[in-house]
């Protein structure tokens, strides 16, 4: 049995407890993100030959990220960045973020998220940034917390990088 | 040593001024002292160049200086002194630049080490608050203190065992620096959540007080609170361990935890510095943890089957004290009723009374011969199975009622005789014999407590009534039929009338104290065989006896007899003397009754109540 750490990064309202929440079957609720600021759930894998579990770590939106100094942070062995897909700024939130998790964490795997695909109408991307980013080597997924769209490859995707790079 | 003038005065080859010019002379020194010193001069060049090179120094000098710090060690403390302020720099520094190194290093034995210290200090505390609550002798206190004696442990330890009550529900065994869960064990029949996520939030909330309210480094939440419920968590430099304890543990429980952390430390502190995620290493700490999976029951409930054998022991017994007591009690208050009522009684004075010391009652006093002995008061108050010893002595109790006690006594009046006491004065009243009344003339003066007698109104019922009966009576002879037992027409009445009288007679005289004889006599006419006569006068006998009887006479009083023709009341001249001689007689004696006469008997015990 393999334990991870998963920190979910991004600003506030990208939609990161509710990919969480498409991901598992929690024991808590969300009124954990208004008094502690962060929310624990559990998700189990088979990556391979390998159970793992991934202890996701929700936290709540930027400004409290700002508040707790990445303490959060110390010990992930991997992290999603979460951007929302109808606002472009967001990003922005996530590369900041990004700049503080490895400075914390030092050098794990993360995957940027780009959550709220499916409303299509309202769509605010910057792709030639993004593009520039996959070019960097970034892995982006393009997920749907409300229809389900690449939930499950995002966070199974991470895994398997967590793995790897543990060399496990 | 070289001496250049020499011991003897004598000039030396040396002497520069004895023989060859200064120049001359330099050269020749100097070829002499390379001849003389050549290889050594070398050598020196050589250790000189050495010297002045840092580097070569360092490394010559670090070939000796683990030996040579170790002698100077072994010689005296110089070495310790003088280093001791670098060494505490050195430790300042590196606490400086990271003092997880220092807390790495120390850390298995500091907590030892401090808990040594605070257990000492905290012990002799405990020990002078052992004599305050040792005095607090409750039941349960000194049972306590016997286990204490007993066990040779303190009494606070055991005051301590005894009333906590706790149970170590759940241990988590959690990565520092993740959050993530090493190892969890969990006590039977507790329900618990996913102890992933709990050890997660653990380490968040951790995270959380830590970033919301500014703490030393090193501290953090060590306890947090829900009801009955606690979360103690111990911290070590790379895990952390939370126990969820139910009720009130005490703080060896801490203390345990705190051990147990270490001893995770020393025995898996590579795995925890290295740890990436796999927590197989670590399931051999799962020994560590279930041995603080401990609980300390309600005393009241491991005593479950000892509780109702005790107390029903301990009620009984003090039932049966109760009980003893009370029996003590009321059978003290049973005697000294017993002792006022026998002390009210007529005829006995009590004068003494208590209990001795084998348990025997005793009553002493004076008691009237016709006073009732307490005997029945005895039962009635329930004292019969107490020995009750009585010694009276005697007296006559001038009280009418033992006076008259004492008359009756003595004179056994006849039943319609009443005899009453008007202030000394003893009065008869009533029909009586003359005997008697000849009799008691005599002893009622002699009674005690009487002093005149009174008998005017006691009448001779025989000069009286009796009498004039028994003359009517003997003077009734009915006659008989010639040659038959029944009586002529004219005397028939007579049976009837004897026969009342007879029964008045009766009465009368068991009134005066008489018993009645009556001897009834047949007769015949001269005419006849003596035989048939002799019958037939029987037969006339027993006709009337049969009268009589038949009026409620006891027979047993009545006797016959058959005289025949030999006791004629007339010469038989004519048929009518012949008549008159066949008749039936009765003759009657009155008895005195047989007790009346004898007056020597004790005295009556149960004093009457005269009639009044």
């Amino acid at each position: 049995m393999i334990q991870k750490k998963v920190c979910m990064l991004g600003a506030f309202a990208v939609g990161k407890t509710s990919l969480v929440a498409r991901f598992v079957s929690s024991i808590f609720t969300d009124k954990y993100h208004s008094t502690v600021g962060v929310k624990v759930d559990k998700k189990q894998l088979r990556i391979g030959e390998h159970d793992v579990n991934l202890m996701l770590w929700d936290l709540a939106g930027e400004d409290e990220f700002n508040k707790v100094q990445g303490t959060y942070l110390r010990g992930s062995s991997g992290y999603l960045l979460v951007m929302d897909a109808t606002r472009r700024a967001t990003l922005d939130t996530a590369l900041v973020l990004h700049e503080r998790a490895r400075g914390v964490a030092g050098s794990v795997p993360w995957i940027l998220v780009i959550n709220k695909i499916d409303l299509e109408a309202d769509l605010d991307l910057d792709e030639d940034r993004l593009s520039r980013l996959a070019q960097d080597g970034w892995t982006v997924i393009r997920s749907s917390a409300k229809t389900g769209q690449g939930v499950e490859e995002a966070f199974h995707t991470l895994a398997e990088r967590m793995i790897t790079a543990a060399g496990a | 040593m070289i001496d250049p003038q020499g011991s003897n005065g004598r000039p030396s080859i040396l002497d520069p001024a004895s023989r060859t010019p200064p120049a001359e002379k330099a050269k020749q020194l100097d070829e002499l002292r390379n001849l003389i010193i050549d290889g050594d001069f070398r050598k020196l060049v050589e250790l000189q160049k050495r010297m002045e090179d840092p580097a070569q120094y360092a490394r010559d000098l670090s070939k000796v200086l683990p030996r040579a710090v170790f002698l100077s060690a072994n010689r005296s403390d110089q070495l310790g002194r003088a280093l001791a302020p670098t060494v505490e720099e050195a430790i300042r520094a590196s606490v400086r630049k990271d003092p997880h190194h220092l807390v790495d290093a120390i850390f298995p034995v500091m907590g030892p080490a401090i808990r040594k210290a605070a257990g000492d200090a905290v012990g002799s505390i405990v020990e002078s608050v052992n004599a305050s609550v040792a005095n607090l002798l409750s039941f349960r206190g000194l049972r306590w203190f016997i286990e204490a004696k007993r066990t040779g442990r303190t009494y606070a330890e055991v005051a301590l065992a005894h009333t906590v009550q706790f149970r170590v529900e759940q241990v988590f065994l959690i990565h520092r620096e993740t959050g993530l869960l090493l190892m969890h064990v969990m006590a039977a029949e507790v329900a618990g959540q996913d102890p992933d996520m709990i050890s997660g939030m653990l380490t968040a909330i951790q995270d959380f007080v830590k970033d919301s309210f500014k703490t030393e480094k090193g501290e953090g939440l060590d306890e947090f609170k829900v009801g009955q419920l606690k979360i103690w968590v111990e911290r070590g430099p790379r895990a952390v361990i939370a126990a969820a304890v139910r009720g009130n543990a005490p703080p060896e429980v801490r203390t345990m935890l705190a051990e147990t952390v270490e001893n995770v430390h020393m025995g898996f502190g590579d795995a925890l510095a290295s740890f990436t995620g796999d927590i197989a290493p670590f399931e051999g700490t799962r020994r560590y943890l279930e041995s603080c999976l401990i609980q300390q029951e309600r005393e009241s409930r491991r005593n479950k089957f000892a509780f109702p054998f005790f107390w029903i022991v301990f009620i009984a017994l003090l039932a049966l004290l109760g009980w003893y007591i009370y029996e003590r009690i009321a059978l003290q208050r049973r005697w000294e009723q017993f002792v006022t009522t026998v002390d009210r009684q007529e005829g006995i004075v009590v004068t003494d009374y208590g209990r001795r010391r084998n348990g025997d009652f005793y009553l002493s006093g004076l008691r009237d011969p016709s006073a009732e002995e307490p005997k029945a008061l005895i039962d009635q108050f329930q004292l019969s199975g107490e020995i009750v010893r009585t010694d009276w002595g005697i007296y006559l109790d001038h009280s009418p009622a033992f006076v008259l006690a004492r008359a009756r006594a003595l004179l056994r009046p006849p039943p319609k005789v009443v005899l009453r006491l008007e202030d000394g004065r003893l009065i008869a009243e009533g029909p009586a014999s003359t005997e008697w009344i000849e009799r008691a003339r005599i002893l009622a003066p002699t009674v005690n407590g009487v002093r005149v007698y009174d008998d005017s109104g006691v009448y001779d019922i025989i000069a009286t009534e009796i009498n004039s009966l028994l003359r009517e009576m003997e003077s009734m002879q009915p006659r008989f039929v010639f040659n038959t037992s029944t009586p002529i027409p004219e005397d028939e009445f007579k049976l009837e009338e004897m026969a009342a009288r007879a029964r008045v007679i009766y009465d009368y005289a068991r009134q005066a104290g008489y018993d009645v004889r009556l001897h009834i006599i047949g007769h015949t006419d001269s005419t006849g065989t003596a035989k048939r006569n002799a019958e037939l006068s029987l037969e006339r006998a027993n006709v009337l006896r049969a009268a009589i009887v038949a009026a409620g006479v006891d027979p047993a009083t009545v006797t016959t007899e058959g005289a025949g023709p030999n006791q004629p009341l007339r010469e038989e001249k004519t048929e009518e003397d012949r008549l008159a001689n066949r008749r039936a007689q009765m003759r009657v004696t009155l008895v005195p009754r047989e007790s009346d006469h004898v007056s020597s008997g004790p005295p009556a015990r149960t004093p009457e109540v005269a009639p009044r």
